[in-house]
């Protein structure tokens, strides 16, 4: 595992378990798409900009993950949770995981952005930019989301 | 002594799940009430008696810098203790918030007892003092 993959996994989990309830396992490979894996439902993304580098995550979440995530955020079933909120809830879960790899990166005066959230593209490859690392986030062995790092020109 | 708070996110759900964590904390809180940005906060405080504010920082319209700012203009609340809940880490960003007035920040990811202590030592309450023992609260 790179440095940066080890940073997004114990942010993610850090973040997933204090405020989610979740423990989730992951799996690691350059090569990860997720396209044929299992089919996502929205992309959340944040950028993490420092004064030599700009940094992207993305996350590619299924309609279990979202769900799950945001009935566990609010604590309520997974029959009461409104689309609006899922949307909240995974710009929320890019937001605080972007900070926390904030808290990991080494010095470079980092800037966190605004979260955006939109409906899951096709590819990832229509995020046209060099890929660092990817991690696929499985909870009780289902594979829920997949997770980009991106450094942006 | 029940504290009435005012929360102030952009996102609704966040400002739930910090009304939940409040409530599961068991810290004694009054009232809640909600704003989406600096600005409603504003309109909020115009109205109603406020005893905390929790916000964050990076939000439209006013921001929380542009909060802290307005609160220490105005000599009827540059007293009123305001918390940052935020996923901010540049420690910069984090020190003009304390240069703004600011008594402090919870970062997120947060739990209900990282909020119950580190509220009740702003309020200068003793932890114990400041716990619920009942269903008493914020009503969400």
């Amino acid at each position: 595992m790179t440095q940066f993959s080890i940073m997004m996994r114990d942010a993610i989990s850090n973040v997933l378990e204090t405020m989610f309830f979740l423990v989730p396992a992951f799996e690691e490979g350059q090569d990860l798409q997720g396209s044929d894996v299992v089919p996502f439902l929205l992309d959340a993304s944040i950028t993490i900009t420092g004064e030599k580098q700009r940094l992207r995550l993305l996350f590619r979440a299924t309609q279990a993950f979202a769900g799950t995530l945001t009935a566990n955020f609010l604590g309520v079933g997974q029959e009461e949770v409104a689309p609006e909120e899922m949307e909240d809830t995974l710009k929320e879960l890019a937001n605080m995981v972007g900070g926390d790899c904030l808290a990991r990166l080494p010095a470079d005066n980092w800037q966190q952005g605004i979260p955006t959230i939109e409906p899951s593209k096709a590819s990832v490859e229509e995020y046209s930019a060099p890929h660092m690392c990817s991690l696929l986030l499985l909870l009780d062995e289902e594979q829920m989301a997949l997770i980009h790092l991106y450094v942006e020109p | 002594m029940s504290y009435n708070i005012l929360i102030v996110d952009d996102s609704r759900t966040m400002r739930q799940v910090i009304k939940k964590a409040l409530s599961l904390s068991g810290f004694r809180v009054g009232e809640c009430l909600e704003a989406g940005n600096g600005r409603e906060a504003l309109e909020v405080l115009s109205r109603a008696w406020v005893d905390l504010i929790l916000s964050d920082i990076h939000m439209p319209e006013m921001d929380g810098f542009g909060l802290l700012q307005a609160l220490r203009e105005d000599d009827h609340w540059q007293d009123l203790p305001v918390v940052m809940i935020t996923t901010e880490a540049n420690e910069q960003r984090l020190q003009q918030a304390m240069a703004l007035g600011a008594r402090g920040y919870i970062r997120k990811p947060f739990t209900p007892e990282n909020i119950r202590s580190f509220l009740a030592h702003v309020m200068g309450d003793r932890v114990d003092d400041a716990i619920l023992d009942n269903d008493e609260g914020c009503d969400f």
